[in-house]
């Protein structure tokens, strides 16, 4: 049982060379898989494990732990990695023939590697207890999404990878830049450890700078407003599976940076309130609900319409975050989750259906709910749930979230959340009129089914199943939030 | 087994069968047999089911501490007894309807039907305001295919304009409404009396204000655009759901938020009556004027719904006994009458072609017993005897002058004026005013005429015979 935090990261480390060595489409594809759905079980067991018994430190070669490294699993480590896995095993089993359509043939086994590597960053992001490993984890994640997005069929797609690295790049940066300033500080690189050496009394100018610059590394990292720019790039023209699983992960994954550094390594020093940061952060979500609203539903584009759904979604969970009560952490946690499944469960109809066709426009679905009525019906409660009505796992999400802002000093904001959140159907009922009352507009589409249909079908039901069973979402949440409160209180 | 649960399990069972059968000539017998069914569970419920007791039972919890449940109260049996047995006319004269103005993809309209009256019938039993929330947004859902079931341009403009007015006041005023009721009382349950005692008044205005605005579905004014633009439904859509089960829900959600969630008491100490009073008088006035002006019979029916349902929550908000029991009433009349209306309205237009009051010169000479459905209906609209809406009207005045707010009289007045003139012009035209007859056939279709002539025999022995009503309603209020 103590083994599993390491051998979620090192399992797919192993299959990586191997993968490499057989240089074999399909055996490459076979091993990512059953290593994905291992990861999900181990998963599940350290979820269950963490439940039971609290948190699981797992000492690297038994060094104890400022000295040697450290995994810390805790129930927020847990949540996360949970959501990451499941994605990422959703993805690869709906994915192989979209895989094959739309990499090149030579390249297939390398795009296994790269997927496998960057699943392995995240999860290492996630369990690390060393804030100098986070960086190398968010490295490894980061080159390998380069990658795995210049793989695109469309001429803009190395472009957009570029962009994303130069960007990416500059993010890393500043968070590197900002483990220097702490480690200067400090003298140690374990965030249990620098959380403790930091307090309210001893607040130096490089701790300040450190909190300015991860602010600014992590903004661009979990797409925070102004700093949205490569999402939109890297959601229309990536292959539309490498789409689907960032935009269940990729983002969340920024933001929990943000939650362990602010939260957890900060939290002595309560950087949010005492700089005023959570207002300002709060601001530029308003705002940036607002407009990535409104292009929303200005996008011709299906996938350019979802990437800005994602932030104005992205932006509404960092509002919950930064009211900085317990409610509202436990309320972006739910939101975390919820909007992840719909997110994946809408790009991944978009792939499942257009394999490796970029520059899908909402004209292209023209009379779909005739002929594909059972994956419709799926897209059709996904959207639903993303507009957040009742029986939805989007409305669990809503409630939670409006009724924390209304508990809390900024009331007045819930306004603003309500307005946009039903701006949402603007936009969702494009898609839905151009689906179920036109046309068709090429009536030579197949509409048998296929196996990678059934998991859109699987996550609407997911979307459901979250919306009237709340046991995973709501009591989880609640519990990390509980914990995290907890010791800020102290 | 619980009946009420029962019942809802039915509807959706069905609902499967009329899918699973939409290919099969039988698809149209089902429907009824659902219909039919489902007014014999009505009637089963509200004979076994003691309103006097609470009765009802949670199924799960969505939220914690707020559980999905069902149950029943006075107003729930009189609802679920009208809405369900007019279901079942509406249905018949649908099936000939249908048929005559050739529509394809009929089990579309029978499911979505029964989707709509599964999720009021829903309404009904729900016994707290999440519950009510839920199928609320379910009704609006499931209707949307219906008004937009000609499925072409101007339909899903006007399927657009329904959307977003009853989803976005929903999102925007009903569920904050509810959520801050839920953080500032720590419940959601209707109760005897109201649960909003001792609450701040700012807040209980805002409340009230929320919920006034969030139930658009009541049609009150400045939201009830989505009206007018429903009627561009298929005719017994625009009957059953656009003149009883939508608005209608609409108007029972906002009488048991008043009576149940704020309480009689409550409400008139702080003064809050006096908001729905205004907003009321303002509808019935505004809309009755838009009403004259609009030559589109369906429209004209619409605007004056408007203004019927408004007259609804004007003497819920006068909280005087009497006016409680018109409230009732004219909820159960309302709806006979605007039905009957509704569907005449169909036969014209599928008999004859004619869509606009000005083209019904002499219609009854054409179609003699449509035309005589009419003249019951537009009585009961403007409340004259021997019909019953003159029997409503009766007691509404009675509460209005018991609870000593009298000026309110002017607007009942203005607005009987007001109904009368776009009535009268309908039934002038079409009995007094000569015009050339074409020959087209003379008979209605009796598919088509027989169950309005039903509703509205009953309508009229109703008026002679109402004394069981009143008792019934009389031994539940205060």
């Amino acid at each position: 049982m103590s083994q599993i935090p390491i051998l979620i990261i090192i399992l797919p480390l192993i299959i990586v060379p191997i993968i490499l060595l057989l240089r074999n489409n399909l055996y490459s594809y076979i091993l990512s898989i059953a290593v994905s759905l291992i990861n999900l079980v181990l998963t599940i067991l350290l979820l269950q494990y963490v439940l039971k018994s609290g948190n699981l430190y797992y000492e690297l070669g038994s060094w104890s732990a400022p000295i040697g490294i450290r995994l810390n699993a805790d129930l927020l480590a847990c949540y996360f990695l949970l959501l990451i896995n499941l994605m990422s095993f959703i993805c690869l089993a709906a994915g192989k023939k979209i895989i094959d359509d739309t990499v090149q043939e030579n390249n297939i086994f390398l795009f296994y590697i790269a997927w496998l590597l960057c699943n392995i960053g995240f999860c290492g992001i996630i369990l690390t207890d060393d804030i100098f490993n986070l960086f190398v984890f968010l490295e490894i994640s980061s080159l390998s999404s380069y990658f795995l997005i210049s793989q695109g069929t469309h001429k803009a797609s190395p472009i957009a990878a570029i962009q994303y690295l130069f960007i990416g790049s500059i993010g890393a940066v500043f968070i590197l830049l900002a483990i220097g300033m702490l480690y200067v500080n400090t003298g140690t690189l374990n965030m249990t450890d620098i959380s403790q050496s930091i307090s309210i009394g001893n607040i130096s100018l490089p701790i300040v700078l450190s909190i300015g610059l991860f602010f600014v590394g992590i903004g661009i990292k979990s797409a925070l407003f102004p700093l949205h720019g490569w999402l939109v790039k890297t959601y229309s023209y990536a292959p539309s599976i490498v789409v689907t699983y960032f935009s269940g992960t990729s983002t969340k994954v920024g933001i929990y940076i943000l939650l362990r550094v602010f939260l957890d390594i900060f939290h002595t020093i309560e950087p949010l309130e005492y700089y005023d940061l959570a207002s300002f952060i709060l601001f530029l979500s308003l705002l940036g609900v607002f407009l990535s609203t409104f292009f929303a539903i200005r996008q011709n584009e299906v996938n350019k319409m979802l990437a800005y759904s994602s932030i104005a979604q992205l932006s509404y969970i960092l509002i919950a975050i930064m009211l900085m009560t317990p409610e509202g952490l436990s309320a972006a946690l739910i939101h975390i989750f919820n909007h992840s499944i719909i997110k994946t469960g809408l790009f991944l109809t978009i792939a499942v259906l257009f394999v490796n066709q970029s520059n899908i426009t909402i004209s292209d679905l023209s009379g779909y709910g005739k002929n594909f009525p059972v994956l419709m019906l799926s897209f059709l409660i996904l959207i639903l749930s993303l507009i957040g009505l009742p029986l939805t796992s989007g409305f669990i999400s809503k409630w939670y979230l409006v009724s924390s802002i209304l508990d809390s000093n900024v009331w007045y904001i819930s306004i603003m959340v309500l307005v946009t959140s039903f701006m949402t159907v603007f936009y969702a009922w494009l898609l839905i009129e151009k689906i179920y009352f036109s046309d068709l507009v090429d009536s030579k589409k197949y509409s048998h089914f296929e196996f990678r249909y059934s998991f859109v079908i699987l996550l609407a039901i997911a979307s459901i199943f979250l919306g009237i069973d709340t046991t995973l979402t709501v009591d989880l949440s609640e519990e990390i939030s509980n914990q995290f409160y907890m010791v800020l209180d102290k | 087994m619980n009946l009420i649960l029962l019942h809802l399990i039915f509807l959706l069972v069905g609902m499967f069968v009329l899918y699973a059968s939409r290919n099969n000539n039988l698809n149209q017998v089902f429907y009824i047999m659902i219909c039919f069914v489902s007014l014999i569970f009505a009637i089963l419920i509200s004979n076994t089911i003691d309103v006097a007791k609470p009765n009802s039972i949670d199924v799960y919890n969505i939220i914690q501490d707020i559980p999905i449940s069902f149950g029943l109260d006075f107003l729930g049996i009189i609802f679920l007894f009208i809405s369900n047995s007019l279901w079942l006319m509406v249905s018949l004269f649908s099936l000939s309807y249908l048929k005559l103005n050739s529509y394809q993809e009929k089990y579309k309209f029978y499911f979505f039907f029964t989707l709509a009256m599964f999720s009021t019938n829903a309404i009904i039993y729900s016994s707290n305001i999440l519950t009510t929330f839920i199928f609320y947004e379910i009704l609006t859902l499931s209707t949307y295919p219906l008004v937009t079931f000609k499925n072409n341009e101007e339909s899903l403009k006007k399927g657009k304009i329904y959307l977003y007015y009853l989803l976005g006041t929903s999102i925007i005023f009903f569920l904050p409404a509810m959520i801050i009721t839920y953080l500032i009382s720590g419940t959601l349950d209707y109760t005897n009396g109201g649960f909003l005692q001792n609450q701040d008044h700012s807040i209980l205005f805002l409340l009230f204000i929320l919920y006034l605005f969030g139930v658009a579905k009541s049609a009150l004014m400045p939201f009830h655009k989505w009206l007018p633009s429903a009627m561009v439904a298929p005719t017994p859509v625009s009957a059953l759901l656009h003149a009883v089960a939508v608005v209608k829900s609409g108007v029972f959600i906002l009488m048991k938020i008043i009576l149940l969630v704020f309480g009689s008491t409550t409400l008139l100490s702080t003064g809050l009556d006096t908001v729905l009073i205004t907003l009321a008088s303002l509808t019935i006035i505004i809309s009755s004027i838009i009403a004259i002006y609009q030559d589109n019979i369906k429209l004209r029916l619409a605007y004056s719904t408007i203004g019927q349902l408004s007259y609804i929550l004007l003497a819920t908000a006068i909280m005087s006994s009497y006016s409680i029991l018109a409230a009732v009433l004219h909820l159960i009349f309302h709806a006979l009458g605007k039905v009957m209306l509704f569907l005449s309205a169909g036969i014209i237009t599928t008999q004859t072609g004619i869509k606009k009051v000005s083209e019904m010169d002499n219609l009854s000479a054409k179609l003699p017993y449509t035309c005589l459905v009419i003249l019951v209906g537009a009585f009961i609209m403007i409340g004259l005897p021997p019909t019953i809406g003159f029997i409503s009207k009766w007691y509404l005045i009675s509460g209005i002058i018991d609870s000593g707010k009298i000026n309110i009289l002017i607007i009942i007045l203005v607005s009987t004026l007001l109904n009368a003139g776009y009535y009268f012009p309908m039934i002038y035209r079409s009995y007094f005013k000569t015009a050339p007859i074409s020959n087209v056939s003379s008979v209605e279709n009796i598919g088509l005429i027989l169950p309005v002539l039903l509703i509205a025999v009953v309508s009229v022995l109703l008026f002679f015979n109402v004394d069981f009503i009143i008792n019934f309603i009389n031994r539940y209020i205060f």
